[in-house]
């Protein structure tokens, strides 16, 4: 484990603000034993009592199935979010209305002016021609309600970011010519981009920077070494290890018994 | 003078502009989308808020624990931007409230965030006080409110809801910004000092002084607009006021030709033909006064229907069948009927009236009317 990561822990450990994670690490100090946490603790803790730093920018709420919880991210962690677009006005069309803004100002913070999906999708899909969209990011549910406006353009869009946890490689692919790049980004709303991957028929995610994904039980469990507002450590996903298909290197764990 | 269906070659040039321009800084431009709810279609303009920002740095100066609670995703956007540039850098967090999010299990996460500024739209926060607790209510410290009329209602609401409050108003469009000043003290609800560089002036004023509100400003890029019929009714005060700004408008709310907003419902006048003919062996013209009402904590919309019947005396029997047809047949969102928001308890029973008088035909065929209460 790097040496950033082990410091980042320990800052953590004896932050004077949260005992969020403290109080579940106790005393273990090694770094690779930490208990791992889930959506129950984050549903189970206010917000109040798991952020960790003072910084300007959105909260959003995460529904877990009817049940919702608070997570909450500063402008300059949202600027840090490696989602591999680079266009001038993307349309965002997802169907979480709080992942939607936060988009909104990933991409000011990146100098693309975006447009975002309104309760309409016809009207944005009009806007979305009005305002000539070249780039889109969306989230695998949203695909089908814009199809009639990537059906109607005569290029194709310059890239297309599909965000979520889980993919459907054959429901994916028919929309593969409508941009000249396709990404898929492994995401939750509480732990921001983990993972990309090119469109194809079986995709080959890579951890992004700072991402540590691990196999435990089955399981993924994912670790960002970043200074999030709330931040994510060991934190296990209902992701089962089989869904994803990482390449080897720096950021996969395969075994979480055999660390570095 | 433009009317609404010309702005959407004004929005064109706006996006024409914006093509034109070098990005210099993204921060500048928001893409604004309406919804076209009257007979004309969506407006898509881009607006630069380079320019003439001050007047919403009185909603954002400065600002910790703020709930957003608009409609549009494209106000919300433009919220956060403000939020961002004039907020608090340490504390500012911002919470975009969602209609998906208006469920019982919101009251704890509202409480968690425990907001100190609301920012939004009247009626939205109308739908959002249920699950504001009285607690994290007194709380608040500062409503940021615009884009509709404060009713005696709402205000009433507002005031039991969030003891602490002061309020901070703009009257604004969302396709063109900006309209007035930020709230003077001095100045009763619904009353605003015009912002620096805007002209008002009011259309065919009856003998209270109330008409149709022109706006002329200048957008950005040199477009610039002229007497444009915003759709609002008002009425223009030149009394001295203790802020120095001797000129103020008292906005009257929609004018209800074609449609009136109501508790997030829409009630069209051309939806309300469309049902009315359905029957028209039962009645010959009819009336719609539409109103808030305040059910303890909850606004609801309220409909009262007078139909002018020729001859025999409408019968209770002919009343409740109207009503009842009324109700399941009359669309108020594109998905839900009257009877559907009666039965979500936002709407009250729909009530019906017969008279044997005919209505009073003016110039202007007016059916919709809001009653202000």
């Amino acid at each position: 484990m790097s040496q950033s990561l082990e410091a980042y822990i320990e800052r953590i450990r004896t932050s004077p603000v949260s005992d969020f994670y403290s109080s579940r690490w106790k005393s273990i100090t090694d770094p690779t034993l930490l208990p791992t946490i889930s959506r129950r603790d984050l549903i189970e803790t206010p917000l109040s009592l798991r952020r960790y730093e003072r910084r300007s920018g959105i909260v959003k709420v995460v529904w877990d199935a009817s049940i919702p919880f608070l997570s909450e991210w500063s402008f300059t962690s949202i600027a840090e979010e490696e989602l591999g677009l680079r266009a001038a006005r993307p349309l965002i069309f997802l169907s979480d209305p709080h992942e939607a803004i936060e988009k909104a100002m990933w991409c000011y913070q990146h100098d693309m002016v975006p447009l975002v999906e309104e309760r309409s999708s016809e009207v944005t899909l009009y806007a979305a021609r009005k305002f000539r969209c070249d780039a889109l990011i969306t989230d695998p549910s949203s695909l089908p309600r814009v199809l009639p406006y990537l059906k109607g353009k005569s290029d194709p869009l310059s890239s297309m970011t599909i965000i979520s946890d889980s993919f459907e490689p054959e429901v994916l692919l028919p929309y593969a010519h409508y941009a000249r790049k396709i990404d898929l980004v492994f995401s939750f709303p509480e732990t921001g981009a983990l993972a990309r991957a090119v469109l194809s028929e079986d995709p080959l995610f890579t951890v992004l920077p700072n991402c540590i994904v691990e196999y435990l039980d089955d399981y993924l469990v994912v670790t960002k070494n970043a200074p999030l507002t709330t931040p994510v450590i060991r934190y296990r996903t209902n992701i089962p290890a089989h869904c994803l298909k990482f390449s080897e290197g720096e950021g996969v764990i395969r075994d979480s018994s055999n660390r570095v | 003078m433009i009317e609404r269906k010309d702005f959407v070659r004004i929005g064109d040039m706006t996006l024409a502009d914006f093509f034109a321009s070098p990005l210099q800084n993204a921060y500048d431009w928001v893409v604004r989308t309406t919804s076209g709810t009257s007979e004309q279609g969506p407006i898509v303009s881009v607006m630069n808020l380079s320019s003439g920002s001050e007047e919403r740095q009185g909603w954002y100066f400065d600002a910790e624990r703020t709930i957003i609670c608009m409609g549009a995703f494209n106000s919300r956007v433009l919220s956060a931007l403000s939020l961002d540039k004039y907020g608090n850098p340490y504390t500012c967090a911002i919470l975009a409230v969602d209609y998906r999010d208006l469920a019982p299990e919101l009251t704890g996460i509202i409480s968690d965030f425990a907001p100190e500024r609301i920012i939004g739209f009247p009626s939205f926060l109308a739908r959002l006080i249920p699950y504001i607790s009285p607690e994290v209510g007194s709380g608040v410290q500062k409503l940021c409110l615009g884009g509709e009329m404060i009713t005696p209602v709402l205000a009433k609401l507002f005031a039991s809801s969030f003891p602490n409050a002061s309020y901070c108003l703009l009257y604004a469009a969302g396709e063109i910004g900006s309209i007035s000043e930020t709230t003077c003290t001095y100045l009763p609800l619904n009353y605003y000092h015009p912002l620096r560089g805007v002209t008002i002036e009011i259309l065919d004023p009856d003998e209270t002084g109330a008409g149709d509100l022109l706006v002329s400003k200048v957008l950005h890029g040199g477009i610039s607009i002229e007497k444009y019929r915003i759709g609002d009714m008002a009425r223009i005060h030149k009394n001295s006021c203790p802020c120095g700004y001797n000129l103020a408008f008292e906005s009257l709310g929609r004018k209800g030709h074609d449609y009136i907003k109501l508790v997030g419902a829409l009630l069209l006048r051309a939806e309300f033909d469309r049902v009315a003919i359905g029957m028209k062996t039962l009645f010959e013209d009819y009336r719609v006064e539409a109103s808030q009402v305040l059910d303890q904590r909850t606004v609801k919309g309220k409909i009262h229907i007078q139909v002018f019947r020729i001859g025999l005396p409408g019968t209770e029997a002919f009343t409740t069948e109207i009503a009842d047809r009324f109700s399941r047949e009359l669309f108020l969102t594109p998905s839900q009927t009257l009877s559907d928001l009666v039965a979500a308890d936002v709407f009250l029973p729909l009530s019906v009236e017969f008279t044997n008088v005919p209505f009073e035909q003016k110039h202007k065929d007016v059916k919709l009317f809001l009653k202000i209460a």
